[in-house]
């Protein structure tokens, strides 16, 4: 039986994404410039809201190489989706994953972290 | 490809002294595939030439945003066609990129980075926070946050013009500078 509730495979320009409902886990890893994000975060969305119907823990693993604006205000959108919701925002960890000394990543998450409220990590992959 | 063009752009550009180190050129319309290999070049040139690692993701974050807003605003012209240039100099990097736009996207591009000049260094982050938040999606996908995320990385380091080529085209021209101290190897 496949965990996975979504699984997109990465592409040049996009990442791939697994969202395991049983794990209470969603990883983003990859480029994430999209000509359009909105079309590519639309399955990402959906499935959130599936999945907040009936749980309330989620680890966000996020590890983006690189990205453009339109897939950022995507990525701030979910997790919006994630601080409305008391009980998620309350159980819900983004482990924002950087390179070593890139003060550049991090500084992106920072910037969500402080508009959404919610709790980051700053793990260091290398 | 017009080698007058190719030439008058490298006159243009040897006429500064401080030109640095040419790392990519681009000189032709722009896809998403050329996106994709010029940011893989562009990765592949700052990583030999030593360049610490959040410069090289900020210039791929940057890099990005300007060629896919040539990508989505570039209006197609005979002989003005879009180029993109990076070079290394003692300030740091320097990232240029000239297209042709049309009347109502020069009147607004202009606006938009006359507004972000205006705004003081230390009040930006909260500008660019609060402009991010506010800010929504089209179904094109389109958050009209390309600009402003430029001028936010690269700390308001950048200067534009705009050349009127005929009587409702104009060529854009984007000039961003990273800065940072790197030291230029020799060869």
């Amino acid at each position: 039986m496949n965990k996975s509730k979504l699984n997109i495979e990465r592409t040049q320009s996009s990442p791939s994404v697994v969202f395991n409902f049983e794990e209470h886990k969603l990883i983003i890893t990859g480029i994430c410039t999209p000509e359009n994000p909105k079309l590519f975060f639309a399955p990402i969305i959906e499935a959130f809201d599936e999945y907040q119907k009936n749980h309330t823990i989620l680890t966000i693993d996020i590890y983006l190489d690189y990205f453009n604006s339109g897939s950022s205000k995507c990525l701030l959108n979910l997790f919006f989706k994630a601080s409305n919701n008391p009980d998620i925002k309350m159980n819900t960890i983004v482990n924002w994953i950087i390179d070593e000394d890139d003060s550049e990543l991090k500084e992106a998450g920072e910037v969500f972290q402080e508009i959404t409220g919610l709790n980051f990590n700053y793990p260091c992959k290398n | 490809m017009e080698n007058s063009k190719i030439n008058e752009l490298l006159g243009d550009i040897t006429a500064n002294e401080n030109v640095g180190k040419q790392l990519l050129m681009l000189y032709g319309q722009i896809n998403q595939e050329v996106i994709i290999s010029t940011i893989k070049l562009t990765e592949r040139k700052l990583i030999l030439e030593k360049v610490p690692g959040n410069l090289i993701t900020k210039t791929k974050i940057i890099c990005t945003e300007m060629l896919q807003n040539i990508l989505k605003h570039q209006t197609k012209h005979a002989t003005h066609l879009p180029n993109f240039i990076i070079r290394l100099t003692d300030e740091g990097l320097s990232i240029v990129s000239t297209n042709v736009v049309t009347e109502a996207d020069k009147n607004h591009i202009s606006s938009q980075l006359d507004i972000f000049s205006r705004i003081n260094k230390e009040d930006f982050r909260d500008f660019y926070m609060e402009s991010f938040k506010g800010a929504s999606i089209t179904t094109s996908g389109n958050a009209g946050l390309g600009l402003l995320d430029i001028v936010y990385r690269s700390k308001q380091s950048v200067r534009y013009k705009m050349e009127q080529i005929s009587s409702d085209l104009f060529s854009f021209h984007l000039d961003v500078t990273i800065s940072h101290p790197i030291v230029l190897s020799a060869n």
